[in-house]
């Protein structure tokens, strides 16, 4: 690329510099599919859905909470909150603490605790490998889980992946570089990642060479954790829309440090797993209420959304919670049986819905 | 504070960005290449031709200029109505031949020969004019046939005369007067082209078939539709045109007494190209004399200053097709690159800082402090109303409200349940007042200010006030009046929010954060109309206090609240009386207890208030973010604040969720109770007052307690 064609476009803002993102069309067609969904559990912060022994659990802060049985009935607790979890093939569950543990609960390895590599401090996604070891997503090395926000507003692509051997806690970096990796899923001996500052998904080829391929890319909003239904397909959810304002933000750098110095991140023109929770809360033009009506398609930092991907990681059907709508921030989605179950973190939901061969 | 953001701070300060969109969208800024090739060429010449600004000289090419810009007057006038006329050359050699053989052969006296050469030159016009305007044949094929003809007759009259010409000589002194005299030491061709300048001029802007003339060549076919007979007004642009041509032919043959076959030859590219050169348009509907005047000088100092530059005789033919290609280029890329243009930099943010928001939402003990009490409040007309941005009542208790649909609709008390329209104004009506027998006086965005009285008739009260000395865009036509209130002696004060945008782009004025505001008096005794306050942050709210001394007035951009003082010893000025509110006030009331109520249409937030110190951010924004995307102001939370005469907050009551009440833009106290209307919102609100007097009206305020 011409350097002075660079300057050029940024200058006037287009070319490469334009800020454009995907609208949501085809396979992500807007339908209000998740809120129509029955409410499962109300929970401070549902974050991470697994498929255990006990049934599908969901993290909420330092719990492990039982989603099928009436009242989340608590089923572990940590010391710490919890960042990431991961249903294991023989039942038990991987439990990625914010300072960097990994505890399994139940299962072969029940009560080992993989003690914490300094490298991996922000652990935002795990997965079962097929050989019994775990993928391990770390999100940041500069950031913790918490601030993600930051993470984006940084620009930053520091997450890696690692592999980590739970009978000898040796962990085994895969790929670094990775722009804030939050889900993982194995497909066909390698791993995929969700980037989600890349709006991306990655393939890591097996080994020790960090070799990446993109699997998807050009997503409308922030991708998160990945996981396989019985039938192959994948099940990917996104926690929080991209949005053009963002994207411009993120491309004004001076404005971008002097909102990261002065301004107190819930305030942040940035994506959100809830908004509107504050009036001192940015909010766009197309979002002003009208006649006592918040437009489902008007602009908003916060959007529910879950997409099922095909074995090849195409888009194939989405469902929504749109801007008026009351599940966002799905930061976790789970099909198990013929329900689809997801975790709207923003709005303190874990609910499920059958799934019927949702087509477009 | 940074030395790039103090530099920055100034530059914001004293650089007048928003001069330029507003030059560019003024239609005189058409002329601006005109005037510039104008001067730089004849800067150009003075300084390589010695003695190029001598009297002899300029006595000289003023003649010259005399005979060519009435040409390029007539061609302008065609071009004007959609056509081009290719024959004024020849029609120019035509005239000149006839005029000398009528006079110097024929001895017809000069006056005839005169009239008689000029209908000739009419009769050609006309025959262009039948052809073009009523057989609708092509202008440009019919006169480039017509030059042809003419040309070819021309010189058989020619062969017929010339040597008679030229052998015959005439003692007239009109003859000579008209070919070297002087009025008033000008040469008469000149005075002659300046007189029908003035004269055309004023036909084409002011008489109704020059704006018929206009408008044809604008669009012919909504012409056709508006009922303006488009073959008439066409053709009678040519037989102008002719005429024109043939008092140049006639100017020329008292000059030079000489009938050649060259005469005239090319004259026809020469006007065409002065014509647009001047800034006329090949299309129609967008020229003037003036710019055909500038052109025609152009085009002669041109050709006059190569003459004497001495450049060889093709060089000036190339240079005037040179000429033209610029200016038909130009003709067709400047009105699109003016108008993109004009849209790109129109929207200019400035720099503003305010002071720090008050902690309204982390301080209980703030009088800020953020609650519920506007959640359970009473609903009128929900889905009944579009927008009521203000709400009144009468003394009977109905509530009036302005809406978006040009309406004033009323609910009629004790319930509410019966909705009646009062009366329809058009417009955007926004603020109301009842004046002293009971009209309401209303503000309407896009109109101005209006009264509807007492027998629900609308009627005009003020459109229009002082234009300001240095003010590019016209403001002295009201965009967008906004609220208004009513001293004892009747004068009506009103804001107008901004000056450089309709109703409709308000947010653009939120983005842009300039003073662009005003507060106008009105007075009905006098009908004097004065704009008494100037660059004011989205003048809103306009409140007389209520000891009539002063008036209070809401700045929404700037968050605060201002007293202007109408009498005492600071009778006109203006102090700050909030100067920090969490919010962006929208309209002033005043309540019970000597009191004021305060709509705030949304909350300040910490990111859009940093944005309003960066207006290069919010350049770029507004030129790469769709308008939907854009930062704004939180206005989807509704809070109305109550303050005393000093400024001081006595409560606040909020609606958090913005359920029924986000962006409350008005309110009023009556009998106990608070009223509430929001621009956007589809419901009036109406909750009871703790601490209010109940008998307290704001009619009686005003008027006392009469009917």
């Amino acid at each position: 690329m011409n350097p002075l064609r660079k300057a050029v476009d940024s200058w006037f803002g287009r070319g490469e510099a334009s800020i454009t993102i995907p609208p949501m069309d085809g396979a992500f067609r807007p339908n209000d599919l998740l809120d129509l969904a029955p409410l499962g559990l109300e929970a401070p912060a549902p974050d991470c859905l697994a498929a255990t022994s006990h049934g599908v659990v969901v993290s909420s802060d330092r719990s492990l909470l039982s989603v099928d049985r009436s009242g989340g009935a608590e089923l572990a607790s940590f010391e710490t909150p919890i960042s990431a979890l991961a249903g294991l093939p023989d039942g038990g569950a991987a439990v990625a603490l914010i300072d960097g543990r990994i505890v399994f609960v139940g299962g072969e390895h029940g009560g080992t605790t993989v003690q914490k590599n300094l490298e991996v401090a922000c652990i935002t996604a795990l997965a079962p490998a097929s050989d019994g070891t775990l993928f391990v997503a770390n999100g940041s090395a500069k950031n913790g889980p918490g601030a993600w926000k930051r993470d984006l507003m940084e620009k930053n692509a520091s997450g890696s992946v690692w592999r980590v051997d739970p009978r000898n806690g040796a962990y085994m970096r895969l790929a670094g570089d990775l722009a804030y990796p939050y889900g993982l899923v194995e497909d066909a001996g390698s791993v995929v990642v969700s980037e989600s500052w890349r709006s991306a998904l990655t393939r890591i080829s097996p080994g020790g060479d960090g070799r990446k391929e993109p699997a998807l890319e050009n997503l409308p909003a922030y991708p998160s954790r990945l996981s396989r239904a019985d039938d192959k397909s994948i099940w990917l959810a996104l926690f929080a829309p991209r949005s053009q304002l963002v994207e411009f933000v993120l491309s004004e750098d001076r404005f971008r440090r002097r909102m990261i110095r002065e301004i107190d991140a819930d305030y942040w023109v940035a994506p959100c797993l809830r908004s509107g929770a504050t009036p001192l809360e940015p909010t766009q033009q197309g979002g002003v209420r009208q006649l006592g009506v918040l437009k489902p398609w008007s602009p908003s930092r916060s959007y529910g959304l879950v997409a099922r991907l095909d074995p090849a990681f195409r888009p194939a059907t989405s469902l929504h919670s749109r801007a008026h709508g009351r599940r966002h921030g799905v930061t976790s989605c789970l099909m198990v049986g013929n329900q689809l179950y997801f975790a709207a973190k923003g709005d303190g939901v874990v609910a499920a819905r059958s799934y019927e061969g949702l087509t477009p | 504070m940074t030395i790039g953001e103090w530099a920055g701070r100034l530059r914001y300060r004293y650089v007048p960005d928003h001069v330029v969109g507003e030059v560019l969208g003024r239609r005189w800024t058409d002329n601006v290449i005109p005037v510039t090739l104008l001067v730089a060429l004849t800067l150009y010449l003075a300084a390589a031709i010695p003695n190029f600004i001598s009297v002899g000289n300029i006595n000289d090419t003023a003649r010259q200029i005399g005979e060519f810009g009435l040409i390029v007057i007539g061609m302008t006038i065609v071009m004007l109505a959609g056509g081009i006329d290719l024959s004024v050359g020849s029609n120019f050699a035509l005239a000149n031949v006839t005029a000398l053989a009528l006079i110097n052969v024929a001895k017809w006296p000069v006056e005839a020969a005169i009239a008689a050469t000029l209908g000739v030159g009419a009769l050609v016009g006309l025959i262009n004019g039948f052809l073009i305007g009523f057989l609708r044949l092509r202008a440009f094929l019919t006169t480039l046939v017509v030059l042809t003809l003419i040309r070819a007759f021309v010189d058989l009259l020619l062969e017929a005369y010339s040597v008679r010409i030229a052998s015959s000589d005439v003692e007239s002194p009109l003859w000579d007067f008209v070919g070297a005299g002087s009025v008033l030491g000008a040469p008469f061709s000149f005075v002659l082209l300046i007189v029908t300048a003035i004269v055309a001029h004023f036909v084409l802007t002011r008489l109704r078939i020059g704006w018929r003339l206009m408008a044809v060549g604008g669009s012919r076919r909504a012409a056709y539709n508006a009922g303006i007979s488009v073959p008439r007004t066409v053709c009678l642009t040519y037989v102008v045109s002719g005429v024109l041509s043939a008092l140049a032919g006639t100017l020329y043959a008292a000059r030079l007494s000489g009938a050649g076959p060259d005469t005239g030859i090319g004259l026809e590219l020469t006007a065409v190209t002065a014509a647009l050169i001047g800034g006329n348009s090949v299309g129609g509907g967008r020229g003037s004399v003036g710019k055909a005047l500038m052109g025609a000088i152009i085009v002669s100092l041109l050709l006059n200053g190569l003459v004497r530059l001495g450049l060889p005789n093709g060089a000036s033919s190339m240079v005037v097709g040179a000429v033209l290609l610029i200016a038909i280029a130009i003709d067709v890329r400047w009105i699109r690159w003016r108008h993109s243009l004009r849209a790109k930099v129109y929207v200019s943010p400035a720099y503003l800082a305010l002071p720090a928001a008050p902690l309204f939402v982390s301080d209980p003990s703030s009088p800020y402090a953020m609650n519920d009490r506007l959640r359970d409040v009473e609903v009128i007309g929900l889905g009944e109303v579009d927008g009521p941005e203000d709400v009144i009542l009468d003394l009977d208790d109905n509530v009036y409200c302005s809406l978006r649909q040009g309406e004033i609709v009323r609910f009629l008390a004790p319930d509410y349940t019966k909705r009646e329209v009062y009366a329809h104004v058009g417009g955007r009506p926004l603020g109301m007042a009842f004046d002293r027998d009971g009209s309401l006086v209303v503000c309407i965005a896009g109109m101005g200010l209006y009264r509807v009285n007492n027998l629900r008739k609308v009627e005009k009260m003020t459109a229009e006030t002082n234009r300001s000395r240095l003010s590019i865009i016209d403001d002295s036509r009201m965009r967008l009046a906004d609220d208004l209130d009513i001293a004892p002696d009747g004068k009506v004060y009103f804001s107008e929010a901004t000056i450089r945008y309709g109703f409709e782009e308000w947010v653009v004025d939120a983005l842009e954060g300039r003073g662009n505001g005003r507060i106008i008096r009105y007075d009905p005794a006098t009908g004097v109309t004065r704009t008494i306050i100037r660059n004011l942050l989205f003048a809103n709210g306009v409140c007389m206090a209520h000891d009539n001394k002063s008036l209070l007035f809401a700045e929404t951009w700037g968050c605060r609240i201002s007293r202007y003082w109408l009498e005492g010893p600071k009778e006109g000025t203006a102090e700050v009386l909030i100067a920090d509110l969490p919010g962006y006030p929208d309209n002033i009331n005043r309540g019970s207890r000597g009191t004021y109520w305060l709509g705030l249409a949304g909350t300040r937030t910490p990111s859009y208030d940093m944005a309003m110190t960066m207006p290069a951010f919010r350049r770029r924004m507004a030129r790469r973010v769709a308008a939907d995307e854009w930062l704004f102001p939180n206005v989807n939370v509704g809070c109305v604040v109550h303050f005393d005469e000093n400024g001081g907050v006595l409560e606040s009551l909020w609606d958090l969720g913005g359920e029924n009440h986000p962006a409350i833009t008005s309110m009023r106290e009556h009998r106990g109770f608070l009223y509430l209307g929001g621009v956007t919102n589809n419901r009036i609100g109406r909750i009871r007052l703790a601490g209010a007097d109940p008998d307290w009206t704001g009619q009686s305020s005003y008027w006392g307690n009469r009917r």
